[in-house]
């Protein structure tokens, strides 16, 4: 385990990186907070849809993935618990993504594929180094 | 798994979609050129070399760590001018999806940009 190597690079208090990386978190974090708000106040689509494609309890399912979407998207924003959010999306949205877009006939399912797997990295990243100055996890 | 490792993986996954983006790009120039100009873009013959070799070069800089931070900004401003071009039809919840992941694949570019790409990397053996 060599965390120092990568912990090295990041400088104590606040610079034009924390922010960098704050503007990053927002941006990173969207998509999930919109995706698991949309699925919560529409419960009923969504377990529809989930059925649909053949998913087990869509209901306790739709409930669950929207909670994580959501909680995890907001965790990222704010910087709490940074590096567990992280991983917890970047895992949600690589299984998701084996579920939902694994259609490579379709043009329009492999380029969501692709995006998905690059937002897993980005995901990655953060969670290797955390929220950086601005955030909650660096107050405590 | 190392820190550094992590961040190795995250930039192959971060960096395959343009790295192929831009290979399919510069080997089909006209195909790319006419979907351009679809888009009303200038120059769509020139634009679609420059994209291409933007998303070809920045994307390979990343994945192997060779002048990250500048690539990271590239890509994602290539990100974020891509969605703003070609994914605002937000009537069209595709583009709306489209336009989102765009945004998180910006923001996982910016995170890149701030901390560098880590240990296992071509800009940390040359300093």
């Amino acid at each position: 385990m060599s965390t120092n190597s990568t912990a090295a690079v990041v400088k104590p208090g606040v610079s034009t990186s924390s922010a960098v990386v704050l503007v990053g978190r927002v941006f990173l974090s969207s998509l999930f907070i919109l995706a698991g708000y949309a699925k919560l106040t529409g419960l009923a689509g969504t377990a529809g849809w989930f059925g649909s494609i053949g998913l087990p309890l869509p209901m306790l399912t739709a409930i669950v993935v929207g909670l994580l979407e959501l909680f995890g998207g907001l965790a990222i924003l704010v910087g709490f618990q940074t590096r567990l959010a992280a991983i917890a999306l970047a895992i949600f949205t690589l299984a998701a993504t084996a579920i939902a877009h694994l259609d490579f006939s379709d043009q329009m399912q492999v380029l969501l594929f692709q995006k998905n797997i690059s937002i897993t990295g980005g995901l990655l990243i953060l969670a290797a180094f955390g929220a950086g100055a601005l955030s909650i996890d660096n107050r405590r | 798994m190392s820190n550094s490792a992590i961040v190795l993986v995250g930039r192959i996954l971060l960096s395959i979609i343009f790295i192929l983006a831009g290979f399919g790009k510069l080997t089909a120039i006209a195909g790319t050129a006419q979907y351009f100009a679809s888009y009303n873009l200038p120059a769509p013959t020139v634009l679609a070399v420059l994209a291409g070799l933007l998303e070809l070069v920045a994307g390979l800089a990343v994945l192997v760590g060779f002048q990250t931070r500048i690539a990271a900004y590239a890509l994602a401003l290539f990100c974020i001018v891509t969605a703003l071009i070609a994914h605002m039809d937000w009537a069209d919840g595709m583009q709306l999806i489209h336009f989102q992941k765009n945004l998180a694949m910006a923001g996982g570019f910016l995170v890149l940009a701030a901390f560098g790409p880590g240990s296992l990397s071509i800009d940390a053996r040359r300093t």
